[in-house]
């Protein structure tokens, strides 16, 4: 129970029973009933008293006698239209004027037999709104609307019965026939609404104003239900009153009710009572009239109280007190304060609310509170058992020890906690991408600047955590993965960690590490757990995705943690430097080539086949290294186990080897013919002297050493056919004629093994081939100079030898000549026509006079340089030129 | 037959930005695509009615900013999606490597109550383009390894798969909503409707 309002007695033992009364600002009316049966109207004022037992008096400002020949039982003040209206017992209605008390006529007619009337006065902004009164005329509703200083009749309803009583619902009328209600709209459709109760003789109803809704307050016996302005009822549950109130008022956030033998506050929306005045015993009087407006009256027949609400902040204090804490938010509102304080005074009854709920295990509004004071989220945590140190939560002050709980509770209390972390969460981090974009946009860092982000990152560090801890907590494998992976997440390194390793979530743990940066003891990690049990960090794949995404900053731990993934999975675990994605392909290719060679020479070949291949590298020291690789590989391990295996059979063709062998020399072949990227010259001293003749016939080609190269196939190799195969790939008309001229060089003057360059146990010198020579003459005489094969030729060579060729290359000199001399002839008769034309355009005299105009600026030509078009007009060079130029730009 | 009311599904589109969010869901809706880029601000949202197994649903399409990630839209938004769809550009890898950050920090804004299977839809967009950085076997990779997110490759400029991938969405989104029996039925409906081509229809259903 509060103590929310003092009761003072403003006027006492007065001589006259008093039979109504009406108040408005700060003065009212009482209207009493004189030994002749007259009323007498006692006007006062309500002046503070320095007393302090009294702190309020009446001050009696104006007495009317005989204001009316009968008294009267209804008072009625429209202050803002200086206007009152009374109805007496003898059913007359009175409009009088508040400033000269003289009863006024202002188009209500004198009406007799009245029983009672209901004022409907809209208060609108800027505007002195609308006045209407409802008058109960036996079985009829009156409605006069209030315009222009006058009222007018604007409704005329009629009633079954004469209603006890009337009051305005929006845009209808409430009255009461015998013991039940009725609504009625001003169209005169009327519906039953309900009983006003068994134990009720007079009915009971009070409009008022629900935030910015009007509804209507109805009484049921001690039963209050609202209704809105459609008389539908608005709330699920009635307040219950202790006793049948006679009549009832509202003073927000109250509402008081006039019981037979108290006076009853009640919170209106909690339904709460607040204080019950029992009136026969503190005051010792009977309380028959309640009357509000800015000062709220109860009066008896002879007593006139002022009911005087106590401080505010005393309310408020005695709310908290008590844990009314709706209450006390809702007074609160009332205290006249500056916003700043009204917001801090809010705050802590919030704070201690929810505070209050969550001691209730009323989790959810708790939490709700907490986030909308922003509330350190150090002290919403500390409420649970178990996600700070103790010692650390006893240092807070909470307001008593927070409760402990359990089991389902415990759960509930973690989810909303999620709720709450999560939400919180994207404010702080909506604050603090707020205040980095500042800090962008200034010079200088400011030091508060400073201060509030470190103190943002404090609080993220510590949502995140406990965010992290609530989803371990509630089993919530997803989310702990989803929290750790995240790019900006704000957890505490060495708490998760820890939370995580007790939990044995070490996949999550990996991932923790990996958005920290600390790679190191992640792949630690992984390498521990790879021989594992089949799980998510077992085997070498771990290992592989997480290099692949480090980098090539991180090139050193790639390389170190690669080692031994490469050794004991070298298949897979060159992926580590072959995958297609872009962190791989950037990864600096010499360092991870010079890795290989140390760990696992044998995938050099796949890693430089790789980037040649598919990322095209062009670098030379990979291709000539790619070159040797393959080569030695042939010369020190294939080529020997072939040669042994073959026992002295002939060979196969080079690249036609069985097995390994073939397939290196066909790549070794195919890449020296494909690759423009490699150096031969430092390569060809490294190639062995008595082997891969054909590897090295096509290192002299790219050198340019064709001569050598072809000695090589023709007599090294003794295969014609692949010198001519040569020779086709590498004849060029432009750039390279002399090849077949070098190859029957070769046959013609053979140079000695010397000059050839190898070394060969058992190889015959070269021979003079004319056989083959003359073939190739015959085959490619076309592609070969006749006149330096001419001078090649050795004399004892016989003309029947040359014949063919001869006669072949005569011929064709032949045809080229004839060719050359029909087109001459064509292109001199060609050249006559032209000259022909030439003449004939040149040929036509004209005449220029004075009379002669510029087609184009209709001037004389006169003596200027002109120009003359094809169809015979002139114009002066100079305007012809600058029409073309406009013909050209458009 | 309880189940015949009115349903309304929410999805949430997210990805980087560029990647052809608003493209796509122009395309399914309007079927209309513009090559001119211009950036989604906040969020905006469509409507389209669809059929699902005989069942009308109206599908709430939202699309997002891709700039910001998760700045502008509260904990709120997230609530109450039925179906996230994670779009990435094909042509650009690094649009690929950042459906994990968005996968995550939905998972963590919405909160849902079984977040391992959340319907998920991811889209790998442009594939009209010729230079493809992304092989569809990584995308499938990774979705495979997140509980088997459905994938598909679309072209919303040439309308490559968008109604078949929307569809998929509708289908698992309305499989979700029938699981969720603690949904409150009517929560997270705005009132707001910013196209007049969706008004309920009054027709009675058979």
């Amino acid at each position: 129970m509060l103590d929310a309002f003092d009761i003072v007695r403003l006027v006492d033992k007065l001589p006259l029973k008093i039979c109504a009364i009406a108040t408005w600002r700060e003065q009212f009316m009482i209207s009493t009933v004189s030994t002749k049966n007259e009323a007498h109207l006692l006007v006062y004022k309500v002046v503070s008293s320095s007393d302090f037992d009294r702190p309020y008096e009446a001050k009696l400002d104006m007495t009317l006698k005989k204001f009316t020949p009968k008294p009267i039982i209804s008072l009625s003040v429209i202050p803002e239209q200086d206007m009152f209206l009374a109805l007496t017992t003898d059913g007359e209605f009175h409009c009088a004027n508040l400033i000269t008390y003289q009863i006024v006529n202002i188009g209500i007619p004198r009406l007799k037999g009245c029983s009672t009337f209901a004022v409907d006065w809209h208060r609108l902004k800027g505007f002195n709104g609308y006045l209407r009164i409802c008058i109960v005329l036996k079985k009829k509703l009156l409605v006069y609307t209030y315009f222009g200083g006058t009222f007018t009749q604007t409704n005329d309803l009629v009633v079954l019965e004469t209603p006890k009583m009337v009051s305005w619902l929006g845009e209808g009328i409430i009255f009461c026939i015998k013991k039940d209600l009725y609504y009625m709209t001003l169209d005169g459709s009327s519906r039953e609404l309900f009983s006003i109760g068994q134990h009720r003789s007079e009915p009971c109803v009070l409009p008022i104003m629900r935030g910015d809704k009007q509804e209507m307050l109805v009484l049921n016996d001690d039963k209050q239900i609202s209704l809105d302005t459609e008389a539908k009822p608005t709330q699920p549950s009635a307040l219950v009153w202790s006793e049948n109130p006679v009549s009832i008022i509202h003073i927000h956030p109250y509402i008081i009710g006039m019981l037979p033998r108290s006076i009853e506050i009640r919170a209106l929306e909690q339904k709460l009572l607040v204080q019950s005045i029992k009136t026969n015993e503190q005051i010792k009087d009977h309380v028959r009239f309640i009357a509000h407006d800015q000062v709220t009256l109860v009066a008896s027949h002879t007593q006139v109280y002022k009911l005087e609400p106590k401080a505010y902040e005393k309310q408020v204090q005695q709310c908290v007190l008590s844990k009314q804490f709706e209450l006390a938010l809702e007074i609160s509102e009332l205290i006249k304060e500056t916003e700043s304080e009204r917001k801090l005074r809010r705050e802590e009854i919030l704070r201690r609310y929810a505070f209050y709920l969550f001691t209730r295990h009323e989790f959810e509004k708790s939490l709700k509170f907490y986030l909308e004071i922003n509330e350190d989220p150090m002290h919403v945590i500390a409420l649970y058992p178990h996600f700070l140190p103790s010692e650390h939560r006893q240092n807070l002050s909470l307001p008593t020890s927070p409760p402990t709980f359990t089991g389902e509770d415990l759960k509930k209390a973690t989810e909303f906690l999620i709720k709450y972390l999560t939400q919180l969460r994207y404010l702080e981090q909506q604050n603090l991408q707020q205040l980095l974009t500042r800090m962008e946009n200034k010079p200088e860092e400011s030091p508060v600047d400073c201060e509030s982000k470190k103190k943002i990152d404090a609080r993220l560090l510590l949502i995140d955590t406990t965010l992290l801890k609530c989803y371990i907590k509630t089993g919530n494998n997803t989310l702990i993965g989803s929290l750790v992976r995240l790019p900006e997440n704000h957890l505490h390194l060495g708490e998760s960690e820890r939370v995580l390793r007790n939990d044995e979530k070490f996949q999550e743990l990996v991932q923790l590490y990996q958005t920290k940066g600390q790679h190191k003891l992640a792949l630690t990690m992984l390498h521990s757990f790879h021989g594992g049990p089949n799980s998510s960090l077992s085997g070498v794949w771990p290992t592989i995705d997480y290099l692949q995404n480090l980098g090539s900053e991180n090139i050193e731990l790639i390389l170190k943690y690669s080692e031994w993934v490469l050794q004991e999975s070298p298949d897979d675990g060159i992926k580590i430097f072959t995958e297609e994605i872009g962190e791989v392909e950037a990864l600096p290719r010499s360092k991870v080539l010079a890795h290989l060679g140390n760990i696992a020479p044998a995938l050099r070949i796949q890693y430089l086949e790789h980037i040649i291949q598919r990322w095209k590298d062009t670098t030379p020291e990979f291709h000539n290294e790619l070159i040797l690789i393959y080569m030695n590989e042939i010369v020190n391990n294939k080529l020997p186990q072939y040669l042994k295996s073959i026992r002295g059979r002939p060979r196969a063709k080079a690249g036609e080897e069985p097995g390994e062998l073939g397939y290196l020399r066909s790549r070794l072949l195919h890449f020296l013919q494909s690759s423009k990227y490699y150096e031969p010259e430092g390569l060809i001293s490294r190639f062995p002297q008595d082997d891969l003749f054909e590897e090295k016939a096509l290192l002299l080609g790219r050198l340019g050493r064709h001569e050598i190269a072809l000695a090589l196939y023709a007599h090294v190799l003794k295969d014609p056919k692949m010198a001519e195969e040569y020779c086709r790939r590498t004849y060029d008309p432009e750039e390279n004629r002399g090849v077949y001229l070098d190859l029957i060089k070769t046959y013609l003057n053979p140079p000695t093994i010397k000059d050839i360059g190898i070394s060969l146990e058992g190889i015959i010198e070269p021979v003079k081939d004319i056989n083959t020579a003359m073939t190739i003459l015959a085959t490619y005489h076309e592609k070969i100079d006749t006149a330096a094969v001419m001078l090649l030729l050795p004399e004892d060579v016989s003309i029947q030898d040359i014949k063919q060729f001869l006669t072949t290359v005569l011929e064709e000199n032949m045809v080229v000549k004839r060719r050359a001399h029909v087109l001459q002839g064509l292109q001199l008769a060609e050249h006559l026509q032209i000259q022909k034309s030439r003449i004939k355009e040149q040929a036509p005299c004209f005449v220029i006079d004075d009379f002669t105009n510029c087609k184009i600026c209709s001037k004389k030509l006169g003596t200027s340089a002109f120009a003359r078009y094809t169809n015979g007009d002139l114009a002066h060079l100079f305007c012809y030129q600058q029409e073309m130029d406009k013909q050209i730009e458009y | 037959m309880s189940a015949r009311r009115k349903v309304l599904l929410k999805v949430i589109i997210l990805g980087d930005s560029g990647v052809g969010k608003t493209s796509l869901m122009n395309q399914y809706v309007n079927k209309k695509f513009t090559s001119q880029y211009k950036a989604t601000i906040g969020a905006d949202f469509l409507t389209k009615e669809v059929m699902v197994d005989d069942r009308l649903v109206t599908m709430q399409i939202w699309d997002t900013a891709g700039q910001e990630r998760f700045q502008s839209l509260g904990v709120a938004f997230y609530r109450g999606a039925d179906c996230c769809v994670l779009v990435y550009d094909v042509t650009n890898a690094n649009t690929f490597k950042t459906l994990d950050s968005w996968r995550d920090e939905f998972l963590i804004q919405a909160s849902p109550r079984d977040p391992e299977n959340f319907p998920f839809v991811v889209i790998g967009n442009k594939i009209d383009l010729e230079n493809r950085q992304v092989p569809a076997r990584r995308a499938q990779n990774w979705c495979e390894s997140k509980n088997n997110i459905p994938y598909y490759e679309t072209s919303a400029k040439e309308a490559v798969n968008v109604d078949q991938a929307f569809q998929k969405i509708a289908r698992d989104a309305l499989a979700k909503e029938n699981d969720d029996i603690y949904k409150p039925q009517v929560a997270s409906v705005p009132d707001i409707r910013l196209d007049s081509n969706t008004k309920q229809k009054s027709g009675k259903c058979c």
